[in-house]
């Protein structure tokens, strides 16, 4: 059997993270103490290797129902080949026009899924060329630590090899990623509070417009 | 003015063959209904003795919309609509229309400009017999977002109809402009001014000082005694203010008011002041 270096890298990393794991819980909330979902939260390790990513995991789906993407917001590693599922029996136009990763997926009906790889870090902003109030957000990121609020808005992370990490959050609300270090000890959860200060929801409204008259 | 409505047939049958016979995929139809109230100071568009009344309006329509390609759809509407007045009942009408529409986007996003072309053609059904008919509506619009908040749009709009008699046939162009305005995810305001030219119906008395000496009128009964419709060439300037709430991603509430003037020759000028209450669901 050849040798390949990756693999070991993945198999001694897996097994110090075995010996001294640790996790985290983020708890959101805004500035009126409101829980915050969606609220995509990753961590870098500080002085110490990525592990390389797992081929099998660099997958993910963002659907489109109900002419609305699900999720909103998602963290995918880098690598991550992102498929777009059309659960809707109405063509949609998927695009991003951002740095990371722009492109197109025409017109596509239903049941009928296309994908992109995401090949570069940073946020991918999704919308629908047809029904312009439909978004969601990708955050491509270069760790397998990562995850979103749930409507509680907490997440756990576990199973992290302890010592310090940078822990980022980001929010379509937010002005700017909220950065803070912290310190993993191995066998312990960490519990970080996460207070932000959210800017107003100024997605693009849905509802029709009421009114008007022919006389 | 006066262009016959069987003139456009050809061309709305061309559009109706277009969307049914494109490559794009089956879309579903899209149901709304919209259920309002609406109060006019003015329903005689008269210059004296006016005469206020309320209406029940109803409305429904589907609609269906097919992506021809990137920066092409078109869509097809079929409507049906009703308005109810409280007194005067001969005022009521009843419209069903089938409209076919085409939109170029210029560009990717939601800030890319939108030039909407629509051509409707409806049968009108009035309690006056007379005033029943057949017409149709074209309509062109730009249509830009600004911002997620601001969105704004001209509007160029000429309807035409051709009712079982004389006086209540009429073609008005219209120019609007409009923006919207979201103040929150929830509420939006909306403001539109606009001109139009072409023709006036109003009703007015045999014993109006412009009308004496002239003879007896075609009375149509709606506003009793010798209440009579004419009809006059003139223009209109108007607006409205409009404040909508959404009820979710599919319903909204609206409270609007209007405001038109119309001038006719000889200085003949009329108001109207529309308050107007909507409740729309979209399915």
């Amino acid at each position: 059997m050849p040798f390949n270096p990756l693999k070991l890298a993945a198999l001694l990393l897996a097994t110090a993270g075995w010996l001294g794991a640790g996790g985290v819980t983020v708890t959101a909330t805004d500035q009126k103490n409101e829980a915050v979902p969606e609220l995509v939260v990753w961590l870098d390790p500080l002085g110490a290797p990525v592990p390389p990513a797992d081929p099998a995991e660099l997958a993910a789906t963002v659907e489109q129902f109900n002419e609305e993407f699900d999720p909103y917001t998602i963290a995918v590693r880098l690598g991550t080949k992102v498929e777009f599922p059309n659960r809707d029996d109405v063509q949609h136009h998927v695009y991003s026009l951002s740095s990371p990763a722009r492109f197109e997926i025409p017109l596509h009906g239903g049941d009928e899924t296309e994908a992109v790889v995401m090949d570069q870090t940073g946020h991918v902003p999704v919308g629908c060329n047809i029904h312009d109030w439909m978004i969601s957000h990708i955050i491509v990121v270069d760790t397998p630590w990562f995850g979103t609020t749930d409507e509680s808005g907490r997440l756990a992370l576990t199973d992290l090899p302890a010592g310090p990490y940078k822990l980022t959050a980001w929010h379509p609300r937010l002005r700017k990623t909220d950065e803070r270090e912290i310190n993993l000890v191995a066998g312990e959860t960490l519990a970080v509070p996460v207070e932000l200060r959210l800017r107003p929801d100024r997605r693009i409204r849905r509802a029709p417009t009421a009114g008007g008259s022919r006389y | 003015m006066s262009i016959r409505l069987h003139r456009c047939l050809p061309l709305l049958c061309g559009l109706l063959a277009g969307l049914t016979a494109g490559p794009a995929v089956a879309q579903s139809w899209s149901p709304e209904v919209d259920l309002g109230w609406v109060h006019n100071d003015n329903v005689t568009n008269s210059i004296r003795q006016q005469k206020d009344d309320s209406a029940a309006t109803i409305s429904a329509s589907v609609q269906q919309v097919r992506v021809l390609s990137r920066d092409w759809q078109g869509s097809l509407k079929l409507g049906a609509d009703t308005k109810l007045w409280r007194e005067y009942s001969g005022l009521n009408l009843s419209h069903f229309s089938a409209q076919a529409g085409l939109r170029r986007k210029f560009g990717l996003g939601p800030y890319a400009t939108k030039l909407d072309l629509s051509f409707e053609a409806f049968h009108q059904l009035a309690d006056v017999s007379e005033w029943s008919g057949n017409g149709y509506r074209a309509a062109a619009a730009l249509q830009k977002r600004f911002t997620p908040q601001w969105f704004g749009r001209l509007t160029a709009d000429l309807k035409r109809l051709d009712a079982g008699r004389a006086v209540y046939s009429g073609t008005v162009a219209t120019l609007a402009a409009a923006v919207d305005y979201d103040l929150t995810p929830q509420w939006r305001v909306s403001a539109e001014i606009r001109y139009g030219e072409g023709d006036q119906l109003s009703w007015c008395r045999e014993s109006f000082p412009e009308f004496i000496g002239k003879g007896p009128q075609w009375t149509d009964g709606i506003f009793g005694g010798d209440w009579f419709p004419y009809e006059s060439d003139g223009n209109h300037r108007g607006g409205h203010f409009r404040v909508v709430r959404a009820l979710g991603d599919r319903s909204a509430l609206s409270l609007g008011y209007d405001f038109n003037e119309s001038r006719a020759p000889k200085n003949h000028t009329y108001r109207n002041h529309i308050v107007s209450l909507n409740f729309t669901h979209a399915f």
